[in-house]
Formats: structure tokens, sequence, C-alpha cells
């Protein structure tokens, strides 16, 4: 198990850095594809079969196909020049530093391993990994799932009027 | 895990994608055969009696050919494309059980009629397939070519809005059979095959999965009267092999699915033929429903394709879902 967990973890740090390191815009997507992959794999490997496929499903299959279709279309490449005496790499610097903040206080509040939860393998294994997560959405968390599928209806709603628009 | 259990996993994956790459091949001749027989001519005939070393001949052709590539070629890409196709083909086929109940004694040891039994069931085929549609894409990218361009986004466009319909399609089914695993979805069926009940969502999952196998009716991404070959236009030898392979497994895994969750898988009745035989003719018979089709039907155009889905089978697998929860609840008298 710990060396899965660092050959997966070797593997997301290689694609994540991909991501920013590239120079095609195309590869830089697909270095997130790459990565998302990986999250999955770690999801599995806690136990979370559901959530693995719905990530792959959701963000490899659904989201990050769409980033690809636009990197293909549009062609950035042309449009990205990169000045040696640019100031972004600040903002780069100041929320890198803020997100490391972030995670040390989780770290060293919470510990590496975390805590044992209500849904340990054997109770998920009795019921079921896709039935323990629908029964949770469905019944103790129904106020945020209603809510989050009204906002994204909102926003297929408008993305059909921005589109309306422009062919009128 | 222990160590006989990944080397019996193993064992299985190697004899599930030789009986993969052997049934691609035969699908091929069945293909011309039926074809040919439904147009009144003889089809293969040459090689081998009734053309039975055919699949044979074009595979060796293809292994000998010299592979040609475009020069401005994105390399990496271009390489990296149908590995993914067809790796995604392959994987997708590992939650199908081809028999049961229970299991296979050999040697002292209890062995599953599948490669594995996970509790995410369909979902592992949905999660697959949605990789499968970066092989299409990326080869259309990376060969740097118009027609490949427009066909890589015809086929990945006409697969993910398929992909919707195909799964809600499905849904009817789990709410039936309470539970996704495949193995309790064909045993839920052991009286009552669910294509009965649910005859709308078996048409609507038909549909979608030629559509999303980019097959004729619906096979624009190579639509070659205006794109050469699509996606594959740049590709030769065996690495368009790679591409023609994904594309006859995944009619065989469509068909797979489809026999699984609507046809009963293993179980026939009066017990007349063992399990796997079973599972066998139910997805010939579908092979057939899909050379059938296009020996019958004329390509659609682009936009009523799309139409089709999002205008039609999107809203009405909707609407099967509600009507069966409806009814399943009602029946449970909760309602």
């Amino acid at each position: 198990m710990v060396v899965g967990f660092a050959i997966v973890a070797a593997w997301e740090l290689v694609t994540a850095v991909g991501v920013v390191a590239f120079r095609k815009p195309m590869y830089n997507a697909l270095s997130l594809v790459a990565n998302m992959l990986g999250l999955a794999v770690l999801f599995l490997m806690l136990n979370a079969q559901f959530l693995f496929a719905a990530q792959i499903i959701v963000y490899a299959g659904a989201v990050m196909v769409l980033f690809v279709f636009i990197i293909a279309l549009m062609n950035p490449e042309a449009d990205i020049s990169f000045r040696p005496g640019g100031t972004e790499w600040v903002y780069g610097v100041v929320f890198g530093v803020i997100f490391a903040a972030l995670l040390a206080a989780l770290l060293f509040n919470r510990g590496l391993t975390g805590r044992p939860g209500a849904f340990t393998p054997e109770v998920i294994a009795a019921a079921g990994n896709v039935q323990t997560i629908g029964t949770a959405l469905y019944t103790r968390f129904l106020f945020p799932v209603e809510v989050t599928s009204v906002l994204l209806l909102v926003a297929a709603v408008g993305a059909v009027y921005l589109a309306m628009r422009r062919i009128r | 895990m222990t160590l006989d259990v990944v080397v019996e996993t193993l064992i299985k994956a190697v004899i599930v994608i030789g009986a993969l790459l052997t049934g691609f091949a035969y699908l091929t001749l069945f293909e011309r055969k039926v074809q040919a027989r439904m147009q009144q001519r003889p089809g293969p005939n040459r090689v081998g009696p009734w053309g039975l070393l055919q699949p044979a001949a074009d595979g060796l052709k293809l292994f000998f050919k010299s592979s040609s590539a475009p020069s401005s070629r994105d390399r990496f890409l271009y390489l990296l494309a149908p590995m993914i196709s067809i790796m995604a083909a392959l994987a997708s086929f590992a939650i199908i059980p081809i028999s049961g109940p229970g299991a296979l004694n050999l040697f002292g040891h209890s062995i599953g009629w599948y490669v594995m039994n996970v509790n995410i069931g369909v979902l592992w085929y949905f999660a697959v397939t949605s990789v499968g549609v970066y092989g299409i894409f990326l080869a259309g990218y990376a060969s740097n070519s118009k027609y490949s361009m427009l066909g890589a986004l015809r086929s990945s466009a006409q697969m993910i809005s398929y992909e919707m319909a195909l799964g809600l399609s499905l849904v009817p089914v789990f709410i039936l059979a309470g539970s996704v695993r495949m193995v309790d979805i064909v045993n839920a069926q052991h009286t009552w095959w669910f294509v009965l009940p649910l005859l709308p969502a078996f048409f609507l999952y038909l549909i979608a999965g030629i559509a999303e196998t980019n097959r004729a009716p619906f096979d624009l991404p190579e639509a070659e009267t205006e794109l050469v070959a699509g996606y594959h236009t740049e590709y030769s030898g065996l690495r368009f092999a790679l591409f023609f392979m994904a594309e006859y497994i995944n009619m065989i895994i469509v068909s797979s699915v489809a026999t699984i969750v609507f046809l009963g898988g293993w179980w026939g009745p009066f017990g007349i033929l063992p399990g796997p035989w079973w599972f066998l003719v139910k997805v010939v018979a579908l092979l057939y429903v899909y050379v059938w089709l296009r020996a019958t039907l004329p390509r659609m155009r682009y936009d009523r394709l799309m139409a089709l889905s999002w205008k039609s089978l999107f809203p009405l697998s909707l609407a099967m879902m509600m009507v069966t929860a409806v009814v399943v609840v009602a029946a449970q008298g909760t309602l």
C-alpha cells in the first residue's frame, strides 16, 4: 500500500509540474488530465470507488475534454509570449505561500493519517459503496445537493442565453 | 491482495484480451459476410474455406505495411493516441461476467467468471469510455491535418453527447436491480429479463450505443465522402489497425453490456445451453443488428445527429428514469 501510494504521489507531483512547465498549451492540459487520473487512483486506494469513477467521468472525461477542445480550436500558442521582465511571478509567489501555509496548518492540526470516521471499510462494504454515498447525498446532504443543482441549471441557462445573443 | 489473486487476475486478463482480439478479427469477417449476403454477392471466399482465413491475411497485410506519417505531426501525441484508444477498449471488458451464478472450480481454486467484480460496476465502463475519447481527439489533433481535425471534433462531440443518453438509459435498470454491480444486475433477471419491462430504455441504449461506437448510420467521424477517413486519415499500417481494433472491440463491449443489463446475461430459457453459450449467442445477435443497420441505413446529417441526442434521446431517457422510479416506489407501497 505504501509503495503504491509513493508511486501515485510521484506521478501526481510530476504531472502537476507538467501543468505549469510545458510550453505547449495542449501538453499543459493533458498533464492536468494525467493528474486527475492519478487523483482518481488515490481515491481508489482510499476505498472510495464511486469517487474514483465520478472523478474520471466528470473531470477527466467531460470537463478536461472541453479544455482540450478549446485549446485545439483556438490555438493559443501564438498569443502567449513569455516576457522576461513580467510581474506575473509575484502573484505566483504570494498565492503559493498562502496555499502552502493553509496546507501546513491542516497538517499540524490534523496530522498525516487523519481520524477514523463513522464510515469504516466494513460499514461501506456491508451497504455498498455507491449505496452509501447515495444515501448520504439524498438524506443528510439533500439541501446542498439541490442548491448545487439549481446553480448548475442557472449556469446552463446563462450559457444558452449568451449563445443566443451572439446569433442575433 | 495476495499473490494468487494477482496471478489469477493476470491470467484472466490475458485470456480476455486474446478472446477480444480473436473476436475482433472474426467480427470483421462476420460483417463482410453478412453484408455481402444482404447485397447478394459472395463476399470474401478465396482465403481458406468460406474465407475463414481472411482475417489472418488482413492482419498480415497490415503488419507488413510500411507506416507513413505526416512530417508536421506532434510526434508524442501521434503515437499515444492509438494506444489510448485500444487500452480503453480492452479495459472496459474487465467488468463483464460471462457466466454464473457462482464460480468455476479449477485446480482447487474457485474462479469467478469475470476479471473483476467491482462495486461500481457499470460506472467503470463509463469511466473507461470517457477516457477513450482522448484517443480519437488526440489522433485528429496530432495528425495536423484538416480532415483529421474535423473528424476528431465531430466524433468527440458525438461521443460526449451520446454518453449522456447512454448512461441515463441504464439508470432504470439500476433502479430495478437495486445495484450497479454487474453480477447483481444479471441475478435480478433470473425470472424476467429487463428488456421486457424496460423496452424503451433498451432501444435508447442501443441507439446511443451505436452512436457511441461511431458506427453506421452514425459514422460521421469517418464520413468517407466528405472527410476521407476522419480522425485516422493520417494513420496507416499497424497504428491504423489499433484504431480499427478499438472500434470493433467497442462494438463487442456495447453488445456485451446490453446483454448483461437488458437480456439477462447468462440466463436462458429451459436451461438448454450452459451460461457462457447463452452470453455468446446474445452478443452475436446484437452484433448482427449492428451489421444489419450498416447495410441498410444511410448516414445521418451531422446537425440531425446532435439534435437526435440532445432533443430526443436525452429527454426520453430522463422521462424513462422518472417513470421507472415512480412505478417502483408505487409498487413498494411507499407512495
